[in-house]
């Protein structure tokens, strides 16, 4: 039987779970103590806390050294509305959250461009701010904090005890743990963790990038807020001293002591960073040694954590194995032809860009017509790369015109073009290394699923019928371009022609009208371009329009139902390949202009 | 008002000349390695701490005391190269050095507070508690010869990267390392030279601004932050746009505690945040084009 919501799971993730609450349930009965019962209240919240902070860094490889002050966020509006206002937990919690959620929203604002050591001092600045201010403003109590802050109510309106709030504060871990296994398994946490390989491959395939990034924010924010919260009700005082900047350390500490990336790395890097103060209470003089000293060590010698490398031994492998293969159904017909849309015509009119004093496309007019194959060649640095930039709306044009069909397009981002059908491959191969080959093309079908945000972060039965639909669809295209059988191996194990592969299944995964290789056949082994050949025809049968630039003439002659030619950003011949190959212009942009005799002497003289 | 204003100027840009010169130390390593030391506080805390040892327990002159400061520190720079920041280099993770370089200063603070203790340490000042008239102003002879040590040094720096063949060789493994290699440098040892100056900067910062502060354990986090702040407002590959991020800061953060004593310590990263979001690659840094 399935639920409506975590449909994902089986039986046997039930069974766990229910051992997860038995556990949990029995743990302060048996071991009846206030110290220990509180040691296991914080263990539980910061470890909802170190779990967000692993879904911004460890998933989609951003950076937080702020994440105190998101905890402080959702500590202190709590701790104001129920003492000052009186309002109860129930109201005040949420509210805590909201507004570390919110933080975590402005946060991220930056997080567009700021990228490495420029998004760690964006998140810095936000921690200080947030320790600043609440040293130093009278409504947060200043150094003195906020004291007397009451413990969550029962309905009947009786104060919970310890062993109840710990209760509450695992059952809402657990929660929080088996929510983010769904984002993990998900589209969302797919696309997470394409944004830590490739923000440009991500673009093109239509994820709006800078989206992802801020919902990765305030996902990791809204459990920071969550943690806080507790934290507040537990200690029933804060004040500054606890948002400081090593708190935000010893947080990405924790999670790349467990093993960012992972699910249950920050489960191990929160207990143990936890209970080191608590285990060695009595070498208090020494404890900065000893946290620095696990950090340092584990950091140089379990790069991928603890959890990270256990994965790497191969028994571990072998039971973490992925799902098994599905049949490769390759009787659903999803390459046959019209089952992509049709091909669209493209015009590019006066289109012209510029770097500097160099104008890499000066006044280009393109007509490609639909359902054909486009070759595009020329000499290095005739333009060819910007007029793709361009296309795909990596760069902007500075002038000119496009129109697909008879739609103009004026693109903002890469994204947006994806969202036209235009897609495309790249010379310097751009693949989500981490990922499955199989969730590569997943990943290309980001614009086709129907389910949002809610249904997979729930993982309803749609979200999951819709998943193994488009995973039998990424296999078939795995089969068409010859590389099946490698569905569940990593992008980055693939040799380099089968990833030039891939990259082409992400892209067809879009459903383009235009779809433009870029030198699909660098690195091609001679066996495989036979294969590389066949596909690219196969893609004009479907109906896609295609825009192929290539160095490899056998291949561009021979596949091209049209050849343009550029050099220095103009075009300057067009036609069959045949006629292409006897236009003088076009010989000498190759081998340069030809040299009367006597010039040729009286160079050598 | 106007007394005031004269006088936050000069320790403005005494402190600020303080940031920009740890900040060079974050220039020198990032260009090199794309990584840089987030310990730089603590190695600047280093310096002044040995740099008391050697002047008032010792009883050493003051130059010797800096001379000892800057070579303890440069010393720890080989050890932290080795430990923190050559076998984290190799991962795939991006952020690995961040939290590494965190974890010596970490194990540096405990060591400083084993060795020193926790308390604040008076340093004073060699050049006595008197001020000196400077417009009309009393200003601490210890504040000009800090602009006058700090901005020397950072210029000295850039006269060694741009005109000896050894900053040459530096400078050369920044722009790229791999043909610096084929050139015969040898990058590895470049790589350590530029954690070496870089470190030598800081404990030189902290000798510097011992006599005006004070001396202890937990003196550095604060600054090496403020100077990272400098270096990201100027762009991290910079050196001109580091040095006027770091006097800006520091005079910006003088002003405003004038004001209030409160903005003083907040002001610094609010301005930062609003730097980052009208240029996220800071004012002066530059724009990066993304090759496809």
């Amino acid at each position: 039987m399935r639920l409506p919501v975590f449909a994902c799971s089986g039986p046997s993730d039930w069974v766990r779970v229910a051992a997860a609450v038995l556990v949990l349930g029995l743990l302060p009965v048996l071991l009846d103590d206030p110290f220990f019962i509180l040691v296991l209240q914080s263990l539980a919240y910061l470890f909802i806390v170190t779990l967000g902070l692993d879904i911004l860094v460890g998933w989609t490889g951003q950076i937080s050294l702020g994440h105190a002050g998101l905890y402080a966020v959702g500590a202190y509006t709590t701790a104001i509305m129920s003492t000052r206002l009186g309002l109860p937990f129930w109201v005040t919690a949420p509210a805590g959250i909201a507004l570390a959620g919110l933080c975590g929203a402005a946060l991220a604002l930056p997080s567009l461009r700021a990228k490495g050591p420029y998004l760690a001092m964006v998140t810095i600045a936000f921690g200080f701010m947030a320790e600043v201010t609440s040293n130093r403003w009278s409504f947060t109590g200043g150094p003195m904090g906020i004291s007397s802050i009451p413990p969550p109510t029962l309905p009947g309106g009786s104060e919970m005890t310890a062993t109840q709030y710990f209760w509450l504060i695992a059952g809402v871990a657990l929660l929080c743990h088996l929510l983010a296994a769904n984002l993990f398994r998900s589209r969302i946490g797919r696309t997470f963790r394409a944004l830590q390989s490739s923000d440009i491959a991500a673009e093109i395939v239509g994820i709006n990038v800078y989206r992802y990034k801020v919902l990765a924010f305030v996902i990791s924010s809204v459990y920071a807020g969550i943690g806080g919260v507790f934290f507040a009700h537990q200690s029933g005082f804060i004040n500054s001293d606890t948002f400081v900047f090593s708190f935000s350390v010893s947080l990405l500490a924790a999670v790349l002591i467990g093993g960012s990336g992972t699910l249950y790395g920050p489960l191990v890097g929160s207990v143990i960073l936890n209970l080191i103060p608590t285990v060695f209470a009595s070498l208090y003089k020494y404890h900065l040694y000893i946290f620095g000293g696990i950090i340092l060590v584990t950091i140089v010698f379990l790069p991928k954590g603890i959890v990270g490398s256990l994965r790497q031994i191969t028994w571990f492998r072998r039971v973490h194995r992925e799902t098994p293969d599905i049949a490769s159904d390759a009787c659903i017909p999803d390459f046959a032809p019209g089952s992509l849309p049709h091909g669209a015509a493209l015009a590019i009119r006066q289109l012209c860009k510029s770097f500097g004093g160099i104008r890499a496309l000066n006044g280009v007019d393109l007509a490609i017509a639909p359902g054909t194959i486009h070759g595009l060649i020329g000499p290095n640095g005739s333009g060819k790369s910007t007029l793709v930039n361009v296309l795909s709306g990596v760069y902007r044009a500075d002038s000119g015109a496009m129109m697909l069909g008879d739609c103009a397009l004026s693109p903002k981002r890469p994204s947006s073009m994806a969202r036209h059908g235009v897609t495309r491959t790249f010379q310097n191969i751009r693949l989500f290394n981490e990922l499955s080959v199989l969730d590569n093309v997943m990943v290309g079908f980001h614009l086709q699923f129907t389910c949002g945000f809610w249904r997979h972060f729930l993982q309803t039965r749609a979200a999951i019928a819709e998943e193994a639909a488009f995973r039998r669809k990424a296999i078939a295209l795995l089969a068409f371009v010859g590389i099946g059988e490698r569905a569940h191996d990593r992008a980055q194990d693939l040799p380099h022609g089968q990833q030039r592969m891939l990259e082409i299944a992400r892209a067809l995964a879009v459903r383009p009208r235009l779809l433009m290789l870029d030198e699909p056949a660098a690195g091609v082994s001679p066996a495989e371009l036979s294969n590389l050949m066949r596909i690219i025809r196969a893609i004009r049968a479907a109906g896609v329009t295609l825009l192929v630039i290539e160095h490899h003439m056998d291949l561009i002659m021979q596949v091209s139902d049209t050849i343009s030619v550029l050099d220095f950003g103009q075009k300057i011949a067009e036609g069959t390949a045949a006629a292409i190959c006897a236009d003088p212009k076009v010989i000498e942009a190759y081998l340069g202009a030809p040299v009367a005799p006597g010039e040729v002497v009286a160079a050598g003289a | 008002m106007l007394l005031k204003l004269w006088q936050a100027l000069i320790s403005g840009l005494s402190v600020g000349s303080i940031y920009a010169l740890i900040a060079q130390g974050y220039y020198i390593t990032y260009i090199t390695t794309g990584a840089l030391n987030f310990g730089q506080g603590e190695f600047l805390m280093i310096g002044a701490l040995f740099g008391l040892t050697c002047y008032v327990v010792l009883g050493l002159p003051y130059a010797l005391a800096i001379l000892g400061a800057v070579l303890v520190t440069g010393l720890m720079g080989i050890v932290l190269e080795r430990i923190a920041i050559r076998p984290v280099m190799r991962h795939a993770l991006s952020l690995s050095w961040v939290l590494s370089t965190v974890a010596v200063s970490i194990i540096l603070k405990n060591a400083a507070v084993d060795l020193w203790g926790p308390e604040q340490i008076k340093f004073p000042s060699p050049f006595g508690e008197g001020v000196v008239q400077i417009g009309p102003a009393g200003i601490f002879p210890q504040e000009l010869f800090i602009i006058a040590v700090a901005l020397g040094t950072v210029f000295a720096i850039q006269i060694f990267l741009r005109r000896s063949l050894l900053g040459k060789a530096l400078m050369a493994v920044a722009f790229n390392r791999n043909a610096a290699a084929v050139m015969g440098i040898n990058v590895p040892r470049m790589v350590v030279l530029a954690f070496v100056l870089s470190s030598a900067l800081a404990g030189l910062g902290g000798i510097l601004i011992a006599p005006i502060t004070f001396a202890w354990a937990y003196m550095g986090t604060v600054p090496g932050i403020k100077a990272f702040a400098a270096a990201i407002f100027g762009g991290l590959e910079n050196p001109i746009g580091i040095l006027i991020g770091g006097l800006i800061i520091g005079v910006l953060e003088q002003l405003f505690g004038i004001i209030n004593s409160n903005l003083k310590e907040g002001i610094t990263f609010l301005f930062i945040l609003l730097a980052l979001a009208i240029r996220p690659t800071g004012l002066m840094g530059r724009q990066e084009i993304v090759k496809v």
